[in-house]
């Protein structure tokens, strides 16, 4: 079973079953495109901690047996793809907010569509329902937004709001 | 947007969360368009994400836009009624809950979209119709069919098959645009007296229908009492039956009120507008737009009187048979009410200007040239316009004027409209270039808006007046960060094309630091003196706009 060395940033080195990080677009095409023929060759991750990457590995290898992803069928509306989340990884997917980000950006550099969509998912879970005061506060944001720029906002949606 | 990948985590420096656009997209294609439109009022780089993506998130979040089946159409409803379900804490498995369609998504952009009748498309229609504020079709071509319960003449309800407007009665916008085929079938198949029932209709836009009649635009106006609005851009058979019924006139009796008889005599034009356009209880029609119609001077007439129309907007480009006396008498008439107007000049670029000169409009808040000439007498035209905001002259008229002169001149016309906040220069190569822009740029500190594209003179330099010294431009409440929003230049424009604002101000300050350049000048100038290639009475031009000296 050929394995697959990556580095993450800070500096770790983890050993990885080259099977189970397959599902990262951005490392198949790295290990196709070199051929890492040699065991001992590394692959740095500059962008994902190295906490993250445990996570990471820890999603891709319960999922390695799945389905590859049918590619979207363009009639498909984009907006149907409301599978539901597995208990298993939304207990995965529990953990600080700050976790969640750097997971969602990691998987987004790797190019792994289901962790991205998961991570995605849950985002929008907290969104929903709230106001933009309640988001901001939640995720920690600062309105630098003008008044102008507000006004805007409020006449483009002036039409829908008329009731 | 600012997204540093190579630090994801929450930027130090300020706490900011930043995503990258399709993170942002992905999270917000999860989300209701309730809540995509409060998450968008979060932040800056949340909001310019709806701005920038404005088609894919705001078209969503907005308005459902449609292209293919009507099939999907009921999908993409379904779905975000479920969204707003959940949002409300209502059973979303209940799917025989007749529950009305979030505001927000109460519009319907359909695109070539094949209308069927299997039960699925009917479901929709029936669900949501009664719902529906705005539905836009292009391309379509068929109106969809639906099946509602109304009452007959004996009070029994019953079901019955019909066009989709019956269905809508909340519907204010409605546009059919290039519906030839369905047009070409004639009134059975569009069944146009059920049409009439669109009572709340405000704005109708039957734009690029060749072969929509008289007949046809009358039917459709019968009992729009509240409409405002219409488009009839490149309907030519409309203008030009009604000339030939001039002629053989036989039009509706005026005064008749009920429910018309259709026969097969052809309405005049004088008919739709004098009886249809206006109405006795208030509303009428102020907006007109007959772009690329065969307009006559002859029907132009018919608009013109003062006592029946006051005209806000009139679109009359590409009129090609309008001759000037026509247009002059129309403008002079509605000299005092229009706000809003757009004009195309003739062959020699003589015309628009002309009239302009001999008419004051001293509530025009809004202009459109294409092909214009600026001579001479172009500099006193804007003079008689103190509201002015939005400027556009498109494509100016190519004069074998010698550069130079005309220049001065353009540049004159430009330094006295203080005021505008949009203006446009599309396909301008010959006159907008970097002294042009700076006289723009000092002169109208209003300005919120700039669209240059196709002008192939600009060079970066120029481009860096735009986002210079802000506090000088005394932007809406004296905010010193914002700079102008929103500018947009067409990929080929400004020769190596457009840089990004960060290093367009990082040129710009380097260029200070050197000492070499006084700041109050601006680029442009700098950049004719130092290639010394630039025009020369341009250069002096600036300069005596500038109070300095070469």
């Amino acid at each position: 079973m050929p394995f697959v060395n990556l580095e993450s940033s800070d500096g770790d080195l983890v050993k990885v079953d080259v099977d189970v990080i397959k599902c990262s677009v951005t490392i198949n095409a790295l290990i196709e495109h070199l051929g890492l023929e040699d065991d001992n060759e590394v692959v740095p991750l500059q962008n994902v901690g190295t906490e993250t990457l445990h996570k990471v590995l820890a999603w891709a290898k319960h999922h390695k047996d799945d389905l590859p992803s049918v590619d979207d069928d363009e009639d498909d509306p984009p907006r149907e793809r409301r599978t539901d989340i597995t208990t298993w990884d939304a207990n995965f997917i529990k953990m600080e907010q700050i976790q969640l980000f750097d997971l969602i950006l990691a998987a987004n550099y790797l190019d792994i569509s289901g962790l991205l969509d998961l991570g995605c998912k849950i985002v929008a879970d907290m969104i929903k329902g709230k106001t933009a005061d309640e988001i901001r506060t939640m995720f920690n944001i600062v309105n630098d937004l003008t008044p102008q720029e507000q006004e805007q906002i409020r006449k483009e949606n002036e039409w829908c709001e008329e009731k | 947007m600012g997204v540093n990948l190579s630090t994801p985590n929450f930027n130090p420096r300020d706490d900011q969360l930043l995503l990258p656009n399709e993170i942002l997209y992905n999270i917000a294609s999860n989300l209701s368009p309730r809540d995509v439109f409060w998450a968008q009022r979060v932040c800056r780089s949340w909001f310019l994400f709806g701005l920038t993506d404005s088609e894919r998130f705001l078209g969503d979040a907005f308005g459902i836009n449609c292209q293919g089946s009507e099939d999907r159409l009921h999908q993409l409803a379904l779905h975000y009624q479920r969204n707003e379900q959940e949002a409300q804490g209502i059973n979303a498995e209940d799917e025989t809950h007749n529950y009305p369609l979030p505001l927000r998504t109460a519009a319907f952009f359909l695109e070539n979209l094949e209308l069927t009748r299997n039960p699925l498309s009917l479901k929709f229609w029936s669900l949501f119709s009664d719902t529906i504020t705005r539905l836009e079709f292009t391309d379509c071509a068929v109106l969809p069919r639906i099946c509602v319960d109304v009452k007959d003449n004996d009070g029994n309800v019953v079901n019955v098959d019909t066009n989709f407007s019956l269905g809508c009665p909340n519907l204010k916008k409605l546009a059919l645009r290039n519906m030839d085929k369905s047009f070409m079938m004639g009134a059975q198949f569009i069944q146009f007296h059920q049409i009439l029932h669109l009572s709340n209709l405000v704005s109708l836009d039957v734009s690029c229908n060749k072969n929509i009649t008289d007949k046809i635009l009358l039917n459709l106006l019968l009992k729009t009492e509240k409409l405002e609005s219409l488009n009839l851009m490149g309907c030519p058979l409309v203008l030009a039956r009604a000339v030939h019924n001039r002629f053989y006139p036989q039009a509706l009796n005026s005064e008749e009120s009920g429910p018309v008889e259709f026969s097969d005599h052809i309405f005049s034009f004088e008919t739709i507008v004098k009886h249809f356009l206006t109405r006795p209880k208030g509303a009428h029609m102020n907006e007109l737009i007959l772009k690329a119609t065969p307009l006559t001077s002859y029907t132009l007439e018919l608009i013109r009187d003062p006592a029946i129309f006051t005209w806000e907007s009139l679109d009359l480009s590409y009129c090609r048979e309008l001759k000037k006396d026509a247009i002059h008498s129309v403008l002079s008439a509605h000299s005092q009410s229009l706000k809003k107007l757009s004009l195309k000049s003739d062959g020699r670029g003589l015309m628009v200007l002309d009239v302009l000169k001999e008419i004051s409009l001293p509530n025009l808040e809004s202009l459109s040239i294409r092909n214009g000439k600026f001579d001479r007498g172009a500099v006193s035209v804007f003079e008689t316009m103190p509201k002015l905001r939005k400027l556009s002259c498109a494509n100016p008229f190519r004069s074998p004027v010698v550069v130079g002169s005309l220049m001065q001149i353009q540049q004159q016309v430009f330094s006295k409209l203080k005021n505008i906040t949009h203006l446009s220069l599309a396909h301008s190569n010959e006159f907008v270039n970097n002294g042009l822009l700076q006289v723009i740029i000092l002169n109208m500190k209003q300005i919120k808006k700039l669209h240059l594209p196709g002008c192939e003179s600009l060079s970066d330099f120029g481009l860096t007046g735009i986002v210079s010294q802000p506090e000088e431009r005394n932007l809406e409440e004296g905010d010193p960060n914002i700079r102008l929003p929103l500018w947009l230049l067409s990929p080929g424009g400004g020769g190596s094309g457009p840089k990004r604002t960060v290093e367009l101000e990082s040129e710009f300050d380097s260029l200070i630091d050197e000492g070499r350049y006084p700041k109050e000048l601006g680029p442009g100038l700098y950049n004719s003196r130092r290639n010394s290639t630039g025009c020369l009475s341009d250069l002096k031009f600036v300069a005596e706009q500038l109070g300095c000296h070469l």
